[in-house]
């Protein structure tokens, strides 16, 4: 594809592929890295956020008179504040959000659809009056019936959220609003005849409840708004073009008056990826005309940004007495909060994409309930639809007394595979994962009693999009990155050690930056394993047009062609001539001034070529028979990254969406009241894993390359959630002998399980 | 209501500030002293992201008052490093990529050090349970024990 | 000629219908072509947005992402990520 095709394959290579410290590091060790709200600005105000105390309910008023007159209180914003948008669909993150929706969560109107939702925010001189004025707005409610579970939200009687709703994707239409926002369907071949050919037939149905990205970072911000209306905002963000985007639209500012700096980010895994306080910050700062800092607490990221779905799952699938799958089938519905917009569609296309399919059908429901909407959430609606496709595929293992990566095996997608959403797939790791789990001394290691072993593999699409970055070359010979893509796990890292590796000049010679959103043509944000594919394509092209100039101007210099002139290690190279000729880059960056001034490059493009990335993981378990606790006692990730240009940042890739997987599977899940208040609004009892929850997660980095990209490069960020969650519950069933089809399993429910059955 | 006068001594300099009665130290060294290493996640005492040593011991600055700091001594991932010297702990987590997004980063270098001074040769074990108040959401722990563990064997070496 | 498979929902949006043969050299001109062969379909794509798959390879929002003599094109929904 395009100019690409110059791979480096099979070159030898210097610094990519090696461990090199990251040039983010020391900032991040001592504390000097400067992450959402740790940032001020003189004469700063301190806004804060009015929400929602009720699940569902009409909002008959607001009234601010009396907060407005607290000595301190310099503005103070409702929906009034904020244009109302028809309905428009805009790419953002995982999916399309449609801007009527956003216009709505950030700050309500009509109604409020959740506990948490936003219907007013404050600035004030400080925190204390800020939360003093909260508690005098005075706003009259008509509270509504209000539904949290997707099987209650479908029901004929159900209150329903948006009386102008009718469900997307049903023929012939609806005409009555109901709470299912669309039904999508993928596959293809004939399931019913292929379930009729089958020797073996297993259909379950599974439940997984609402988790939270749960990056220890709460969303923060600072605006600041000047008279002239031009606005500057830092925030910790995915994607700092794409806040500027949302904010113009919001604000009706253009995007030329908008300068968003991304701030270091303390992780998103797809939560930072949409705008809460940020428009309501640059409302109240362009209001009081004052910078305003806002920060959510803890309880206002799990009450009010963005969960991923919780969902009932059916899964059907028939076998051959060889294990060869002939048909499968699942209906996905998928919680998407107060707004539509459940990540079921992908979670529908990758159902089954690990696998060679005959007959396939997935058919997944977006249904609204009150609940905080959705955002996305690593590999977004994979981890649901698979975990209930791989649970089942182990049962049928059991059944057919085959192994379970055997089974894998024999059904395995490769290269011209056509997958369940369409198309055929190019080269992929499917098999080689497997493989490699295979030859794993974890998968041949003996168990100890109560314990059980689980595998399951999970495959994710990764994306390429709009992407800028530029290089400048230093006089001195250093060298400068401008990169757009938010860098959340040690993506500079990775951008410097590609660029190395083009000039042949060592990376501590390399400086590379995060750029703001005037300094780069637009990025879309670093999610959906993108940022070291799609970033780092452009910096091997900019990297390139660069070493052309640099040849350019050592022909110059040497007075000849500019075809005599090659590059190699960091040096301009005369390639006729009796004595070997070469030139540093650094004296060619001296006199660049004198032959023909600064050299820089840039590279824009819609990146393209993307490469799916599959994983295979083994747990092993233990079950405490009389409490129900399931204790992870060894993991072992397996992920074919296409090239690791970075193995640690892999590996840590790998580590840590094996831990949030983990997570997901063992405890964590959103505990309502019959209020449809959220009762676990901490740390304390949302439990994510902690240090001593797990062992050491082993990674094997499997490599076939993606052949679109120089030097392979896949993604690997949101495969590894995928796996654990199939992985664990498969590892409980068998070291209990009774399928668990709900998660989390946590030891209540392992606990009733055990005794009833 | 009047703000109560504190002196304390951070990172080995004396400070004084005027703190209302229901601030945490946690707020006083981000607000009022922009010590802004030490991070809040959660200001419930359940993330560790604002560990700090207060006369030698362990504390979430989050659940101590700034008025509990006076005349007392306290250390910040900001007095970790010594002049143009990383501390080998700091080192090592760069070495071995023992942070991601590096927001837990402060509170789990102040755990880990107060964890080296108390026992040299802690077990994975040991580590595990003892930085168990620090959450950490992207690196799967994985890397941070390996980078404790081996730097403890280092500085008992050095 | 090229052809343009529909499968699932899109299948069934477009009756039943699951192959077109197209002229359509590229992604723009499908998008023209589009509305006379299975106009239901069109605004689906222009209002949403969706990617199409070339003979395997996704193409999101490319408009000038060329289509060959005998590629199989394919519509899918956009994807994104965490
Ligand atoms: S901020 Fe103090 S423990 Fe979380
Ligand atoms: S590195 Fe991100 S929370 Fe630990």
């Amino acid at each position: 594809m395009n100019d690409m095709t110059q791979n480096n394959l099979e070159r030898a290579l210097k610094i990519v592929g090696t461990r090199p410290p990251r040039p983010d590091g020391v900032d991040k060790v001592t504390g000097r890295a400067l992450f959402g709200s740790d940032k001020s600005l003189p004469n700063m105000l301190v806004g804060r956020v009015l929400r929602s105390p009720y699940a569902h309910a009409k909002i008959i008023s607001i009234d601010t008179s009396k907060a407005e007159v607290l000595n301190g209180v310099k503005s103070i914003v409702t929906c009034a504040d904020f244009e109302d948008f028809p309905s428009e669909f805009v790419p953002n993150g995982e999916m399309i959000v449609n801007l009527k929706d956003i216009t709505r969560n950030i700050m309500a109107r009509e109604k409020v659809l959740y506990v948490g939702h936003t219907v007013a925010a404050v600035a004030a001189t400080s925190e204390d009056i800020a939360e003093k004025a909260l508690g005098l707005i005075d706003i009259k409610y008509e509270v509504l019936p209000h539904v949290l579970e997707v099987e209650d939200a479908e029901k004929p009687d159900a209150p329903v959220l948006h009386e102008d709703m009718m469900t997307i994707g049903i023929e012939p239409s609806p005409k009555k609003a109901s709470n299912v926002a669309k039904r999508v369907e993928f596959g293809f071949g004939d399931v019913e005849k292929g379930f009729a050919e089958a020797d073996l037939i297993v259909e379950r149905e599974f439940t997984t409840q609402q988790v939270h990205q749960g990056y220890i970072e709460p969303h923060a911000c600072l605006a600041s708004v000047s008279e002239d209306g031009q606005a500057d905002l830092w925030c910790t963000t995915q994607g700092a073009f794409v806040v500027r985007n949302f904010c113009s639209k919001l604000l009706g500012l253009s995007a030329a008056q908008i300068k968003v700096t991304a701030s270091e980010i303390g992780g998103g895994f797809g939560g930072k990826t949409v705008v809460y306080l940020e428009p309501l910050a640059l409302a109240l700062s362009r209001k009081s005309g004052r910078p305003v800092k806002m920060e959510m607490s803890r309880a206002e990221v799990f009450t009010s940004s963005g969960p991923t779905s919780g969902a009932k799952v059916w899964v059907k699938i028939g076998v051959k007495n060889d294990g060869r799958i002939i048909a499968g089938d699942c209906v996905l519905k998928y919680q998407a909060g107060a707004f539509q917009g459940a990540p079921v569609g992908p979670g529908a296309m990758c159902a089954f994409a690990p696998y060679d399919m005959v007959n396939v059908r997935a058919v997944g429901y977006d249904i609204v309930v009150n609940r905080p909407k959705v955002s996305a959430y690593r590999a977004p609606g994979g981890p649901i639809s698979e975990y209930g496709v791989e649970s089942v595929l182990d049962e049928i293992a059991l059944k057919l007394e085959m192994d379970p990566i055997e089974i894998r095996l024999k059904n395995a997608a490769k290269e011209g595979t056509i997958a369940p959403y369409g198309p055929k797939l190019g080269p992929i790791g499917m098999i080689e994962t497997l493989e490699a789990a295979k030859a794993h001394p974890h998968y041949s290691a003996p168990l100890g009693p109560n314990q059980g072993r689980g595998i399951a593999s999970g495959f994710w699409f990764n994306i390429g999009g709009e992407t800028s970055s530029s290089i400048t070359i230093n006089e001195d010979g250093t060298v400068g990155l401008t990169l757009g893509t938010t860098d959340i796990g040690g993506s500079r890292a990775s951008m410097a050690m590609m660029a190395s590796e083009e000039l042949g000049v060592p990376m501590d010679l390399i400086k590379p930056v995060i750029g703001d959103t005037n300094s780069l043509g637009f990025n879309f944000l670093t999610g959906g394993s993108r940022a070291t594919f799609s970033t780092g394509m452009t910096v091997v092209r900019s990297t390139r047009e660069a070493i052309e100039e640099l040849k350019k101007r050592a022909a110059l210099l040497w007075e000849v062609d500019l075809n005599q002139v090659e590059w190699v290690d960091g040096h301009a190279r005369l390639i006729a001539g009796d004595e070997p000729k070469t030139m540093s880059l650094a004296q060619i960056a001296k006199q660049a001034g004198k032959t023909g001034g600064p050299i820089m490059a840039n590279c824009s493009m819609n990146v393209t070529g993307a490469g799916p990335s599959l994983g295979t993981h083994i747990v092993d378990v233990e079950v405490d028979t009389e409490t129900g606790k399931v204790s992870i006692v060894r993991y072992t990730a397996i992920q074919d990254a296409g090239k690791a240009i970075h193995p640690a940042y892999v590996e840590g890739q790998m580590q840590g969406g094996a831990v949030q997987g983990i997570g997901w599977a063992l405890n964590e899940e959103y505990i309502y009241n019959d209020k449809g208040e959220l009762e676990n609004t901490g740390f304390l009892d949302y439990r994510i894993p902690v240090c001593s929850d797990v062992p050491m997660i082993d990674t094997v980095i499997v490599e076939v390359p993606n052949p679109n990209h120089p030097y392979g490069v896949r993604g690997v960020g949101e495969t590894p959630i995928i796996p654990p969650l199939a992985a664990i519950s498969n590892a409980v069933s068998r070291a209990t002998n009774i399928r668990f089809n709900e998660l989390p399993l946590s030891p209540p429910k392992v606990l009733a399980k055990l005794m009833h059955g | 209501m009047s703000k109560t006068h504190v002196s304390t001594c951070i990172n080995g300099d004396t400070h004084e500030f005027l703190c209302d009665t229901q601030n945490t130290l946690l707020d006083v060294l981000r607000h009022e002293l922009d010590l802004t290493g030490s991070k809040e996640g959660c200001a419930t005492g359940d993330c560790g992201a604002c560990s700090v040593m207060l006369d030698d011991r362990l504390v979430c600055a989050c659940l101590v008052l700034g008025v509990e700091a006076d005349g007392k001594e306290i250390e910040t991932i900001e007095g970790m490093s010594s002049g143009s010297e990383l501390h080998p702990i700091q080192q090592k987590f760069i070495d071995l990529a023992a942070l991601q997004c590096g927001i837990c980063t402060p509170g789990v270098l102040v755990a880990t050090k107060a964890l080296l001074t108390k026992n040299k040769n802690p077990s994975e074990e040991e580590v595990r349970f003892w930085l168990a108040g620090n959450l950490c959401r992207c690196t799967g722990y994985d890397k941070i024990v390996r980078a404790v563990l081996e730097v403890a064997a280092d500085m008992r070496n050095a | 000629m090229a052809q343009l498979i529909l499968t699932g929902s899109l299948k069934s949006l477009a009756n039943g219908v699951a192959e077109f043969n197209i002229q359509a050299r590229n992604v723009h001109q499908l998008v023209v072509e589009l509305k006379q062969i299975c106009p239901v379909l069109a605004p689906l794509i222009e209002s949403e947005g969706f990617a199409v798959a070339i003979d395997g390879e996704i193409y999101q929002d490319i408009l000038f992402a060329p289509i060959g003599e005998n590629s199989e094109v394919h519509l899918i929904p956009p994807i994104g990520g965490g």
